[in-house]
């Protein structure tokens, strides 16, 4: 199957900064794929080069369209959710599902309407006058009911409380997501999503230091406790990281042979936020 | 995509920019209204025999001059919504693709699929139609108001409603008058509309600057190096239409200069087609 999302060498510079440089990255259609990286590095640029919101270089295919050149018809198949609440403050709730139904034509009214009854907004309250977590709530009921191929979410639940978080992620993967749709989201907090990801991407300075599907990990990356007399030798094995851990270290290797590594230690599929503290880390040196 | 998908999507985008500026479009000319009709009744309501009397002398003149001094009154409520309308239109256009890039909510206009030249289309008809033409309803609900206000006062003085006739006859008159002047100032203006929104789409900040900024550099730079004043000339002539426009009007289309006004019409379009490729980028 052709791929939903493919760059090959998305660039992007601001003045001398480089946001993106020279990305290489292809997701499947019916991924989950979370993009990971701490703050500033590229994740919400190379989500605006994905919706058309800014201009780069290099090679980009959304949906089969170039962003730059065909946002609205892009649009047609990719919704968008971001940390800030991206909602008009003036528009009330009422109005937005009047403004989606007219201007979108994979928009469902009585779908939204049946969603947004569901939470305790008001029709008729206008935006400005709702809590962060029920502006997002409205917005995932808008995004919901539209029919897309591809949603992306930045950040979508930075700075709600935990009930509201927990919602979103539960309401997204039991009423939204199936094989046909395809989720990019960005975060960085990763123990939050890892349970949902199919495709996982780190992304640091601009560059992408990782980009497995979920599957590939336990064969790729090991975690070894190691006790504390045998850390020289368990040094050898090229680790990307070590750490302590409850009187042991923690070893966490990149395509090592698993029977040495099992002579070192006890070893197992590292979560996937040290696995990425790790890589952080590790391409830091 | 058919034609009743543009369609839609044009009507929802215009019903967006009412909602966002209700207040312009809507409460201002209301606004107007209230004050017009307090300041009508102030001077009315207390010497209701002036009226009457004024009334009656309408009546009794030759129609020519009845005609003429009808049209005078009905005209006069039309000084305030045009002037509000003077005001509020430039300050629309020249904010409202500003905004949509500068508030938060950029990324909920750019992630709709909607084109660009639809968005700026929406816009342009908005000030063009949509705002004069709520502001020439609201006009005419206080004439007919006073009107109204007028024959009730006929009735209980027991005089004849001759009067009253001649002034709907001229409102009518001079309704159709406005509503062409409308769609007349909608293509006469165009080179100053698609500026205004060129500059909208354009400016990192402070468009007012820009919109005014630019023109006094264009003029000041032709005084200067070509020591003539051809550019500053033309725009104080293109600010409004000739004033025999104003006094011919009825004959507004005969009067017409079909010479600037096409040209006019293609320099409106190519600022047009520029602030809809300006608009392709937020930042």
């Amino acid at each position: 199957m052709n791929p939903l999302i493919s760059a090959k060498g998305l660039s992007k510079s601001y003045g001398k900064f480089k946001a993106l440089d020279a990305i290489d990255v292809e997701i499947a259609p019916g991924a989950i794929a979370g993009l990971i990286g701490p703050n500033g590095a590229g994740k919400t640029t190379a989500m605006k080069a994905m919706l058309g919101l800014c201009d780069f270089t290099g090679d980009l295919q959304v949906c089969g369209h170039d962003p730059r050149e065909q946002r609205h018809l892009l649009m047609q198949d990719v919704c968008f959710i971001a940390d800030v609440g991206i909602l008009p403050k003036w528009m009330q709730a009422r109005q937005a599902i009047e403004y989606l139904s007219g201007v979108h034509p994979r928009f469902d009214r009585n779908k939204a309407q049946q969603l947004l009854a569901k939470t305790s907004i008001n029709p008729h309250s206008r935006i400005k006058t709702l809590s962060k977590g029920m502006v997002t709530q409205l917005h995932l009921a808008l995004v919901m009911a539209i029919d897309v191929k591809l949603l992306i979410l930045d950040e979508p639940t930075l700075g709600l409380d935990i009930m509201y978080r927990k919602e979103f992620y539960d309401r997204l993967l039991s009423d939204y997501c199936d094989q046909e749709k395809t989720v990019l989201i960005s975060t960085h907090q990763v123990e939050e999503i890892e349970a949902l990801l199919t495709h996982l991407l780190f992304i640091r300075k601009g560059r992408l230091i990782l980009d497995s599907s979920m599957d590939a990990i336990p064969d790729t990356f090991h975690e070894v406790l190691v006790a504390p007399e045998a850390t020289t030798h368990a040094r050898l094995y090229n680790p990307l990281h070590e750490r302590k851990l409850l009187g042991r270290i923690a070893f966490i290797y990149h395509n090592q042979d698993p029977e040495v590594l099992r002579s070192l230690g006890e070893v197992h599929t590292p979560a996937i936020s040290d696995l990425f503290v790790a890589m952080m880390q590790g391409a830091q040196e | 995509m058919n034609t009743q998908h543009h369609r839609r999507q044009m009507t929802s985008l215009i019903q967006r920019e009412f909602w966002e500026h209700k207040f312009a479009s809507f409460w201002v000319p209301i606004i107007i209204l209230a004050i017009s009709l307090l300041v009508w009744l102030r001077f009315n309501l207390g010497s209701a025999s002036f009226l009457v009397d004024q009334l009656a002398n309408l009546a009794l003149l030759p129609a020519a001059e009845a005609r003429a001094q009808a049209t005078l009154l009905v005209a006069m409520p039309t000084l305030p919504f045009a002037s509000s309308l003077l005001i509020v239109i430039p300050i629309y256009l020249l904010m409202c693709l500003y905004e949509d890039r500068k508030t938060g909510s950029y990324l909920f206009w750019y992630s709709m699929p909607v084109s660009n030249t639809k968005t700026v289309l929406s816009k342009l008809i908005t000030a063009a139609l949509l705002m004069p033409g709520i502001s020439l309803l609201i006009y005419l609900a206080l004439c007919l108001g006073i009107i109204f206000l007028c024959t009730l006062t006929l009735l209980l003085h027991g005089e004849p409603l001759t009067a009253i006739g001649i002034l709907l006859a001229s409102l009518s008159r001079w309704s159709v008058q406005l509503f062409l002047l409308m769609i007349y100032l909608a293509f006469w203006l165009l080179p100053l509309y698609g500026w205004l929104l060129l500059i909208s789409a354009f400016a990192r900040s402070v468009p007012v600057f820009w919109a005014i900024g630019l023109l006094l550099m264009l003029a000041l730079a032709e005084r200067v190096i070509l020591s003539s004043s051809y550019f500053s000339t033309w725009l104080s002539s293109r600010g409004l239409p000739y004033s025999e426009i104003f006094n011919n009007y009825t004959n507004l289309f005969a009067a017409m200069p079909w010479y600037e006004m096409s040209y006019g019409l293609l320099l409106g379009s190519i600022l047009l087609a520029g602030a809809i490729m300006m608009r392709r980028f937020p930042d």
